[in-house]
């Protein structure tokens, strides 16, 4: 069983929503409406902003036009003036430019004429001062040579001697380790020569004294040895 | 006896003699029981050489048919013994030795030493004369050519300054 408080209570809560959902509906039929009118304004506003600039710009075009036709023949107008104006300013220019010329040309011709002169002045007294410097770097070149000459033969004449004397000094000492060597090997050579003596001397006495023993000179010579062997106690 | 021996002993003058000496003595011991006449045959073969001669100079009268060769044998071995334990002198001379020079060092060596010496020569003609000594690891030399030698490095350069000079 479903409590009646509940269901009264439903009911009514039943009600309050369509009562809500009935208004909504309203209310958004009335937005609805207004939203319409609204755009419907606003299409119109739009077609009379359209027309109106159409038409601005047609008299912004028909005064731009206006404008500039009368500046066209304004400009002719001044155009001419200025050429009147011309002629007239570029006669009197060329007068004055023609007179300024002519006393130009006289100025400059007068002052060409005091440079001319300063420069071959100039240039004259330059040659003479050229001429004069010339005269005496032959001068100092000449001493310079001759002084360097005679210093060049001073060193060349020392050095000669140095040279001199360096090779007479080697050659000493070359001739001093020659004479060393030689003197070596004559000693050589002469101690060869002794010792060839020497061995000759002694194969002649060998030969000689061998030869010349008899038996009973040798047995005397072995009994001899034997008992000088016996008194060093070797037997 | 003892006479035989040192009479045999005596005849031993050299090295060679030792050794000849000592293998007849072998070569008696091995035939001395022999009953072939291997003894007789050694005996004639042998008694050309005077050392030979020697040896068979110790043999008793009747040595060809023994009684006793027990008492033999104990004296051959008994020779044998001394001949061995001899000593030796070496000795280096210039000449091949005559039997007159061996006499000569054997009774220089009798006379100068009272047991026997045996020389063991070598002959080098090169040392002229004297002699060159080795006994118990000493070593004499008294040859002429070291006496020479010594004599001519002593006065060499003068022997050659004279010669130069004259």
């Amino acid at each position: 069983m479903i409590n009646p408080q509940l269901l009264v209570f439903l009911i009514g809560a039943i009600i309050l929503l369509s009562i809500i959902v009935v208004s909504l509906v309203i209310s958004y039929g009335a937005s609805l409406k207004r939203l319409k009118k609204l755009q419907e304004n606003e299409d119109a506003l739009y077609k009379k902003t359209i027309e109106e600039e159409k038409n601005i710009v047609e008299q912004a075009q028909t005064d731009y036009q206006g404008i500039i036709k009368a500046a066209d023949e304004k400009a002719k107008e001044i155009l001419n003036q200025s050429a009147q104006i011309n002629q007239t300013s570029e006669k009197e220019l060329n007068d004055a430019v023609a007179g300024l010329a002519e006393k130009e040309k006289n100025e400059i011709n007068a002052r060409s004429q005091i440079l001319l002169k300063q420069y071959e002045e100039q240039i004259a007294q330059i040659n003479d001062n050229s001429i004069n410097i010339l005269k005496n770097i032959s001068e100092d070149i000449k001493t310079s040579v001759i002084s360097h000459f005679d210093e060049l033969k001073k060193l060349m004449s020392e050095q000669t001697f140095e040279s001199k004397k360096a090779a007479e000094e080697k050659i000493k000492v070359e001739y001093d380790e020659l004479e060393k060597e030689l003197q070596n090997y004559k000693q050589k050579q002469l101690q060869e020569v002794d010792q060839k003596i020497y061995q000759i001397i002694f194969n002649v006495s060998k030969a000689a004294i061998g030869k010349g023993l008899s038996m009973d000179q040798h047995q005397e010579l072995i009994l001899d040895a034997l008992e000088r062997a016996k008194n060093e106690g070797g037997l | 006896m003892e006479k035989k021996i040192n009479d045999f002993l005596t005849i031993l003058k050299t090295e060679n003699d030792k050794k000849e000496a000592l293998f007849l003595l072998d070569d008696l011991l091995e035939n001395l029981f022999k009953t072939d006449g291997s003894l007789s045959v050694f005996i004639k073969k042998s008694s050309q050489s005077p050392v030979a001669k020697s040896v068979i100079s110790l043999l008793p009268d009747g040595w060809e048919n023994p009684q006793d060769k027990d008492d033999l044998e104990k004296m051959i071995i008994k020779i044998k013994n001394t001949v061995q334990n001899l000593k030796t002198v070496n000795i280096t001379v210039a000449v091949n030795p005559n039997e007159t020079m061996l006499q000569s060092l054997n009774d220089w060596a009798s006379k100068n030493f009272e047991s026997k010496i045996i020389f063991d020569v070598t002959v080098n003609p090169e040392i002229i004369g004297g002699a060159i000594i080795v006994s118990g690891g000493t070593y004499h030399d008294f040859s002429l050519i070291k006496r020479l030698k010594d004599v001519m490095e002593a006065g060499k350069n003068e022997i050659i300054a004279s010669l130069k000079t004259n």
